[in-house]
């Protein structure tokens, strides 16, 4: 078998695999999906009812909370799908079989992580269709391009969750440390980082996330269209920032692969 | 790009991995400064086409990381692991499968089927071969009613049946076992010890088996390597390492009222006496340097008047020949507390 007939073997086992899971445990899958619906239901409500209709520019804060909520699910979910594969794997005592395949681990690892991303996008849309059937909010926005952003955003946070993966295929668990990251995340995704002071600017899109939200906020609450200048500048410093951390992310992890076979750790957890 | 043109100009080696002075020591991340364990300490290995090689040898002599080493799971500290076919076939699948000790090695949630299918693509099977394996490898362990249950409800022996096929789902040349049939009945240990000669025998699969089951090892392997602390104290096919025990140790009986005479006899050799089953005799095991170190035997037996009723070689088995290399039972009891001393 060719190199492309093993990649697509292997996608198609996983996705197979992660379907089956679906229908035999939907409850796992949905949970997480229904928790922070619920979540955001409360404090949709809470922020709506405290302001009501008439305050100038709440219909934009709404939007943003929309978008927010949607896409720290959505950043949580990746930047933990490593580390989580990680960590299921050497519980149920499956991972070292994992390493026993023609090629390498890490192409198992970031086919679960891409059939993982179509699954939680799938779990968001579901999402925010709730939502905006909920508060009675549909945003209208250009489909194709908010996906190319998401796609590129989740490539940096795939780099982030190489490294935490990496983290705990060395020390096992993380504690709290993962705690930090996701409400890291939350500090992404909620606040309008296009108007803090620039000095904050810069340092927030650092990070990962950060410039994927300007882009999504401008697109889906603003109304930016696809040829703004805006776009194609904040377009090319994400994909700059995605590359950029998905190769941290990446040799981080095999250097953490490496160390974890040095002591020989993969069984353990 | 010159797959196609693969000429052999020499014989290709017969045997499918070795390992050359291999070593593994182990240094601990926490605290700084802890002394590192030697876990394995230059270990030669050479698993052949068609032979199932046991490794045996005491808990912690270092077999399990062997395996891992071999597999690729533990990097070694020093040393080398070669496979001359490489880890990949010609057609893709991968040429390597184990059973892991420790390791529940199959998806508990997942189907006794889909376990197969799954393992199955990720070492490169087509979708299109996988039914036919499947269907084959579950009548053969009996797995056949049990293809839509999940693994959880499986019993112990079944899901070790199960992690076996999917060991074994793709074919593979090499099959390192860690303990294969540890925990399980007599009649799921014969299954696999029926599918292991059949693998080996007749596909010519090479399999490296370790046990702590020395009639396990007896019955199926074709040669046996005994590593104790990290090291392979001795390695011969099991009849050799049988014959090599048998020549030197020899047992009789002797009246009780004997024993002091006996003992006289016996100052220059290494003995032990025990109760005999027979009432009023005792018995006594020597052993021997050398196999003409007999005639010194029965000359000093003769010359203290000791007449030896029904010398014989004792005849050992394998697990007398582990005690003698590694000083330990197979299950970790002492020598001496089972009552025969042969060191
Ligand atoms: N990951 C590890 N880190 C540190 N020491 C280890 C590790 N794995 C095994 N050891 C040590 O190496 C030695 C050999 O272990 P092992 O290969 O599991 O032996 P066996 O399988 O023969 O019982 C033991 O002393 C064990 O404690
Ligand atoms: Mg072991």
């Amino acid at each position: 078998m060719t190199g492309i007939a093993c990649i697509f073997n292997i996608t198609w086992a996983e996705f197979v695999r992660r379907w089956w899971m679906v229908i035999r445990y939907p409850v796992d899958y949905f949970t997480g999906i229904i928790s922070l619906y619920l979540l955001f239901v409360g404090v949709f409500y809470g922020v709506a009812g405290n302001f009501g209709q008439a305050a100038p520019g709440l219909d934009r804060t709404l939007d943003s909370l929309v978008l927010g909520t949607c896409m720290w699910f959505f950043s949580i979910a990746i930047m933990n799908q490593v580390r989580v594969i990680l960590e299921m794997e050497a519980v149920t005592g499956t991972l070292e079989q994992l390493f026993l395949v023609p090629y390498r681990f890490v192409v198992i690892l970031m086919v679960r992580s891409i059939t993982g991303f179509v699954f939680a996008f799938l779990a968001v849309a579901i999402l925010l269709v709730l939502i905006m059937a909920t508060t009675g909010r549909w945003l209208s926005f250009p489909i194709l391009p908010a996906i190319l952003v998401l796609v590129l955003a989740a490539l940096g946070i795939q780099g982030v969750a190489l490294i935490m993966g990496g983290l705990s295929l060395v020390f096992k668990r993380l504690g709290q440390l993962n705690m930090i990251v996701q409400f890291g995340f939350l500090f992404l995704a909620f606040p309008p980082i296009e108007n803090l002071a620039p000095g904050w600017q810069t340092v927030a899109y650092t990070f990962p996330l950060s410039r994927g939200m300007t882009l999504l906020r401008g697109l889906v609450v603003d109304g930016w269209q696809w040829t703004d200048q805006a776009v194609a500048l904040n377009l090319a410093s994400l994909v700059f920032n995605s590359v950029i951390y998905l190769v941290i992310g990446w040799l981080f992890y095999l250097a953490s692969e490496r160390i974890a076979k040095d002591h020989g750790l993969l069984g353990h957890y | 790009m010159f797959g196609i043109i693969q000429v052999e100009l020499y014989n290709p080696p017969v045997y499918e991995i070795a390992t050359h002075n291999l070593a593994k020591k182990f240094r601990r991340i926490f605290p700084l400064g802890a002394s590192p364990v030697v876990a394995v300490d230059g270990v030669d290995l050479r698993i052949e086409r068609g032979e199932i090689y046991g490794f045996l040898g005491p808990n912690g002599a270092g077999k399990t990381t062997t395996i891992k080493m071999m597999l690729g799971l533990v990097r070694p500290s020093a040393g080398s692991v070669e496979i001359p076919g490489g880890i990949r076939a010609r057609d893709g699948r991968y040429r390597l499968g184990a059973v892991l000790e420790g390791n529940r090695n199959i998806y508990f949630r997942l189907t006794v089927s889909e376990n197969l299918r799954y393992f199955g693509m990720l070492r490169g099977m087509k979708p299109s071969e996988i039914g036919g394996r499947t269907d084959e490898l579950l009548s053969f362990f009996d797995l056949d009613e049990k293809r839509h249950a999940t693994a959880q409800t499986l019993s112990r022996g079944m899901q070790q049946k199960l992690a076996f096929a999917a060991a074994t789902i793709h074919d593979p040349e090499i099959l390192l076992l860690d303990e294969p049939t540890l925990g399980l009945d007599v009649a799921t240990a014969r299954a696999i010890q029926v599918k292991l000669r059949e693998l080996a025998h007749k596909h010519g699969k090479a399999i490296l088996l370790t046990t702590h089951q020395m009639d396990l090892a007896q019955a199926v392997s074709d040669r046996v390597g005994i590593v104790n602390k990290g090291k392979l104290v001795a390695e011969d096919t099991v009849d050799g390492l049988m014959g090599l025990f048998k020549r030197m140790a020899y047992t009789f009986e002797t009246r009780t009222s004997d024993i002091e005479r006996v003992g006289l006899a016996l100052s220059g050799f290494e003995h032990t006496i025990s109760e005999s089953r027979r009432p009023g005799l005792a018995l006594v095991t020597v052993q021997l340097q050398d196999s003409k170190d007999v005639f010194r035997l029965t000359r000093a037996l003769e010359a203290q008047g000791v007449i030896p009723e029904r010398l014989s070689e004792s005849v050992p088995n394998l697990e007398d020949v582990f005690i003698s290399f590694t000083g330990e039972g197979a299950e970790g009891t002492n020598a001496r507390a089972r009552g025969g001393d042969v060191e």
